[in-house]
């Protein structure tokens, strides 16, 4: 168990490439930490630093209140799944198991008995004699983790540990994985691409992007509050709708209007009624400027619904023709014309609108995130 | 089903080409040796006298027959592991990256690229007692391939290091194909350099190993040049190999006989040893 402190810390490299710039992260013993972000942005690299495999170019690392920078990868008591495996060819399952405790010199006994223990918790007990060359991917991945949790280290490393299985094998072990945490209570830091298992594992999760910290926080809020347009459409699939808007005064109330044609067919009011911080926000900060509105695919709804959740009235009519409808069976998505890309809504299964249709649709107000339009920072964060 | 006459034969019209040239350059040669090996021979290589195995029982009541096994087991066993652990080493050496990496590869491939008589020439200036280097800089005054205690070691050391060249290049191939994460996974789970070298190199080297430790075997068994030109397997037969005493026999002596005989005993101690070696291989490679 460990608390891992990381300080400024960069990664250069030798043509002056900075790959990582200047993270700040406090891990907390237990915690199960996410590393996400689009290829390249240094999520591996800063786990690769933890683990002593690449070297900190500036900042401090911390493990347990020690200065790790300069402490080599086999003193800092970490175990690694690596994103091939890195299953140790020419050894058997047992070898593969037992190693880490081997060059540690534990007694024979002892090695036989937490081999035996930690084969049988992931079910590969009869896979003990056969070499990694005669795995399939997912027994090779539990051999892997068996490798990793034999020796209780002070923190499990992983590094995009499921990307070489098929869909339905990663479902299967991300919920191993949350099991495997909740049981042993290691703390983990866990890199990935796929935001599904960011936001499924993950006590907090941070969204990385050109080697800096975008957003440091629970799944839950990261999806609420994204800190910046990258975050709130990086995470959610279906991404985050973001519209265009200038902020008005209409009524004594603040109100986001929406810079769209207005069509006379439909009776929207093209503009969004704000209460509460954001609107005091907007008010002293935004007034009669140009602002980014966020809101995801599913917080947009008809009329009907509007009406229900009490914000018929607030909110504007966006009317839209359809260019793609999906059936998903439990919802149906609209994919909407809009000037650059999709606008994208989450509707219920009894939407009948089919592609060439106009649609009008209505957004919840308390669900409306704003980014500023020159730093796309979210306005309230 | 009926095949027809024409396609049955055809395919051996295209094997004609290699058979020829294996007729002509192996399968006649070797049973050729074969058949002297039971004959006396005249001067021209001509068999005389039908002896049966009398060449073989001749051979293996003569001390000078067994001492020159003895001088071969000797010379090879230098020669094999001498050229692999300088290949290995020096492979394990340039496995990293760094500035001027490929100066010293070369420098550890070029013995390949040297002919045995060129280098023989080389270590003769070198090991000279009187003007040689090795004297000078050692201080010593030895007479190394006059003296029958050095001779044998110094033409072994010489074609330890020309078959280093090689065996860098196929140990460097190796290396190359082990996967480095396995190396950062061992790091991470705590093995320093010399475990990390027993227990992952050394195994992830073992296919190529075996075929380099083969192909030594084979090469220093068939060594000749540098000692025609270092020792002519003196001084007092101290470097007499089994090659060098077949080409002493059959041109020296002219008793083709006796060299056939010996030529065919050297192909039956190659050919157990490779297939024993085939057979461990089973046990002894990894994966």
């Amino acid at each position: 168990m460990a608390d891992i402190l990381l300080k400024n810390v960069c990664k250069k490299f030798d043509n002056g490439r900075s790959v990582v710039d200047d993270f700040n992260l406090n891990i907390a013993d237990k915690e199960f930490i996410v590393f996400v972000g689009p290829s390249g942005c240094g999520k591996s690299t800063t786990l690769r630093m933890i683990a002593g495999l690449e070297d900190i170019s500036e900042g401090e690392l911390w493990i347990d209140g020690q200065l790790c920078n300069y402490v080599e990868a086999r003193e800092r008591g970490m175990s690694m799944v690596f994103q091939n495996y890195a299953l140790y060819p020419n050894m058997t399952v047992y070898g593969n198991l037992a190693f880490a405790l081997k060059i540690r010199k534990y007694p024979k006994q002892e090695v036989d008995k937490r081999v035996h223990e930690v084969a049988r918790s992931l079910e590969i007990e009869h896979l003990l004699k056969r070499r990694p060359s005669d795995l399939s991917g997912g027994q090779k991945q539990r051999v892997a983790i068996g490798s990793a949790i034999i020796r209780k280290p002070k923190a499990f490393l992983m590094d995009e540990p499921l990307s070489n299985l098929d869909a339905k094998l990663r479902t299967q072990m991300r919920v191993e994985f949350a099991k495997l945490h909740k049981a042993l209570g290691t703390t983990t830091i866990y890199v990935t691409h796929d935001q599904t298992e960011a936001m499924t594992l993950g006590t907090r999760i941070v969204v990385m992007k050109d080697g800096k910290v975008q957003q440091a926080d629970t799944p839950e809020r990261i999806y609420r509050y994204p800190a910046n347009r990258f975050v709130a459409e990086f995470i959610g699939s279906p991404p985050m709708n973001i519209l265009e808007c200038c902020v008005g005064q209409e009524n004594g109330q603040t109100v986001l209007l929406l810079d769209e044609e207005y069509d006379s067919r439909f009776s929207g009011k093209r503009r969004i009624y704000l209460k509460g911080t954001l609107a005091k926000c907007l008010f002293h900060r935004y007034m009669g400027k140009k602002v980014l509105m966020g809101i995801r695919p599913e917080d947009v709804c008809e009329y009907e619904e509007a009406v229900s959740g009490g914000f018929a009235d607030s909110c504007a009519g966006f009317t839209k023709r359809v260019k793609l409808r999906e059936v998903l069976g439990s919802e149906v998505v609209l994919y909407l014309e809009d000037k650059e890309k999709n606008f994208v809504a989450r509707l219920k299964p009894e939407n009948k609108n089919q592609a060439g249709d106009f649609v009008e649709l209505f957004f919840n107000p308390e669900k409306i995130q704003v980014f500023d339009k020159d730093t796309e920072e979210n306005v309230l964060l | 089903m009926k095949t027809t006459g024409r396609m049955n034969v055809s395919p051996y019209f295209y094997l004609i080409p290699s058979l020829l040239v294996f007729a002509v350059f192996l399968f006649y040669p070797f049973f050729k040796t074969i058949y002297l090996s039971l004959f006396k021979t005249d001067k021209m290589g001509q068999a005389k006298l039908f002896v049966g195995f009398g060449n073989y029982a001749e051979l293996l009541s003569s001390a000078t027959f067994w001492n020159s096994l003895k001088v071969t087991w000797v010379f090879v066993v230098i020669v094999v592991f001498g050229g692999m652990f300088l290949g290995l080493v020096t492979a394990v050496l340039c496995n990293k990256a760094f500035p001027g990496i490929r100066v010293f590869s070369t420098a550890y491939a070029l013995p390949m690229a040297i002919a045995s008589s060129s280098a023989a020439m080389i270590f003769q200036i070198m090991l000279h007692p009187a003007v040689g280097i090795v004297n000078k800089l050692t201080g010593l005054d030895i007479n190394w391939l006059n003296d029958p205690n050095t001779a044998l070691y110094c033409v072994a050391i010489l074609t330890a290091w020309l078959n280093s060249g090689i065996n860098f290049l196929y140990f460097s191939a190796g290396l190359g194909n082990i996967d480095e994460t396995i190396y950062e996974r061992a790091s991470v789970d705590g093995a320093n350099g010399i475990q990390k070298f027993f227990s992952l190199t050394l195994p992830g080297l073992s296919p190529i190993m075996f075929y380099t430790f083969v192909v030594n075997i084979i090469q220093a068994f068939q060594s000749f040049g540098q000692i025609k030109i270092l020792t002519e397997g003196g001084p007092n037969e101290s470097t007499n190999v089994i090659v060098y005493s077949i080409y002493r026999d059959a041109f020296f002596n002219y008793r083709f006989g006796s060299a056939a005989a010996q030529s065919v005993i050297l192909f039956i101690i190659i050919m157990l040893i490779t297939l024993v070696m085939f057979r461990l291989e089973k046990k002894g490679v990894k994966y």
